[in-house]
């Protein structure tokens, strides 16, 4: 994408254009770690434009709709960092890994014969039992992993916590007022 | 056995530098810069005579405006000036260079292309500089389709102390409708292309320096 632009430009109408620099500048504001009411502001006025923008996907006749998930949830992202906070770099692309369960195991698991049949019965029987742990837990069953009383605790690890604390390098920097330096390299050269 | 000369000595005296840079501005340019800075400054009628240092390239180290805080804010990066990078091509960086530091966004900086970084010493003070080509904008504001903005390449060269520069810079050529020749290299786009795009997307710092 960071090249993106100056490449199609001319190639495509202007209009397309215009609606995937308004996308990627709205990405780019989501992706801040520290998003104000101007941010979100911001993020309201690019996202009508790209909503206005982007029906030229459909008068070319690329796309009838634009009902995509993804596409549906750039309207929820204000709501939604206003409940929770900065998304951070969240990635929006989570529910592809959802393929691997889905699909790509389930398949290995069948006969490779009419796959799909198996495979949908693989994927509903396994939510099945996902729904029954939870309605277990729910009622006060399967707290404690099987091992409770069979066997000893294990010996006390100093945690993590208390090793990071010894460690004073790398502590934060006082000096906020300069926002950028450029310095030299050591030696002269060529 | 032949002797292969690997890396030529590079002259410190200020008139066979600038020959050896192929640059003749540059005592005129120090000159200058030297007149016009600092408190103890350069007569009218005198010309820096002292030597020059020639560096291959510079460390920028930068937060970004949106994220301050915490170690992952923090940047760095190298500004390359140089004749043979890796042994093979001559390398040229660009940079954004800032003049007005109240004015948010490019409308306060400048593109430039750094030809070469030198440092040198006057009344003690040393100046670290970079001899650079600014870029002038194309038009008062960005590319309404892009959101970039456009820039063309001054023909004079400048003297700049490293203090102004920001950080590297990325410029991207804009092609119209011309196809781009083939065996085109990367490394001479920057000669090649007549204006070219300051790519505020490439990545989230240069988005909100860039503007």
């Amino acid at each position: 994408m960071k090249v993106y632009l100056p490449a199609i430009i001319g190639y495509v109408p202007d209009q397309m254009v215009r609606a995937i620099a308004l996308f990627i500048e709205f990405c780019y504001i989501v992706r801040r770690s520290v998003i104000d009411e101007n941010d979100l502001d911001k993020l309201d006025e690019l996202l009508a434009r790209y909503h206005q923008e982007r029906e030229v996907f459909r008068h070319e006749g690329i796309r009838s709709h634009f009902n995509l998930p993804r596409q549906h949830a750039l309207t929820h992202y204000r709501e939604l960092i206003r409940k929770f906070g900065a998304p951070n770099g969240l990635c929006s692309s989570i529910t592809e890994s959802k393929h691997i369960e889905d699909v790509k195991r389930p398949y290995r698991r069948s006969s490779r014969f009419n796959a799909l049949y198996q495979m949908i019965r693989t994927v509903q029987r396994l939510a099945q039992l996902k729904a029954c742990a939870v309605d277990f837990q729910a009622r006060g069953m399967l707290r404690d992993s099987i091992w409770t009383g069979h066997i000893d605790p294990p010996p006390n690890i100093p945690s993590q916590k208390a090793i990071d604390e010894d460690d004073d390098d790398g502590g934060a920097i006082e000096n906020r007022e300069i926002i950028g330096e450029v310095k030299l390299a050591r030696k002269p050269g060529a | 056995m032949n002797l292969i000369l690997i890396a030529p000595n590079i002259p410190r005296d200020i008139g066979k530098l600038s020959r050896w840079l192929r640059i003749p501005e540059l005592p005129t340019l120090i000159s200058r810069f030297l007149r016009s800075t600092g408190n103890h400054q350069l007569g009218m009628d005198e010309e820096f005579t002292g030597k020059v240092y020639l560096y291959s390239s510079a460390v920028a180290t930068y937060f970004s405006p949106s994220d301050v805080s915490g170690i992952g804010g923090m940047l760095r990066e190298r500004i390359r000036s140089m004749n043979k990078w890796r042994n093979d091509h001559e390398r040229r960086d660009c940079v954004f260079v800032e003049h007005d530091a109240d004015i948010a966004g490019f409308r306060g900086m400048f593109a430039a292309q750094v030809y070469a970084f030198v440092k040198f010493k006057y009344n003690s003070i040393t100046y670290p500089c970079a001899l650079v080509k600014f870029f002038s904008t194309i038009g008062d504001s960005p590319c309404p389709n892009t959101g970039m903005w456009m820039v063309r390449r001054d023909d004079e060269y400048d003297l700049v102390h490293i203090d102004a520069i920001v950080r590297a810079a990325h410029l991207i050529g804009i092609a119209g409708d011309s196809a781009i020749p083939h065996g085109l290299l990367p490394s001479d786009t920057i000669d090649v292309f007549k204006t070219f795009y300051v790519n505020k997307f490439i990545d989230y710092h240069a988005f909100e320096l860039a503007f």
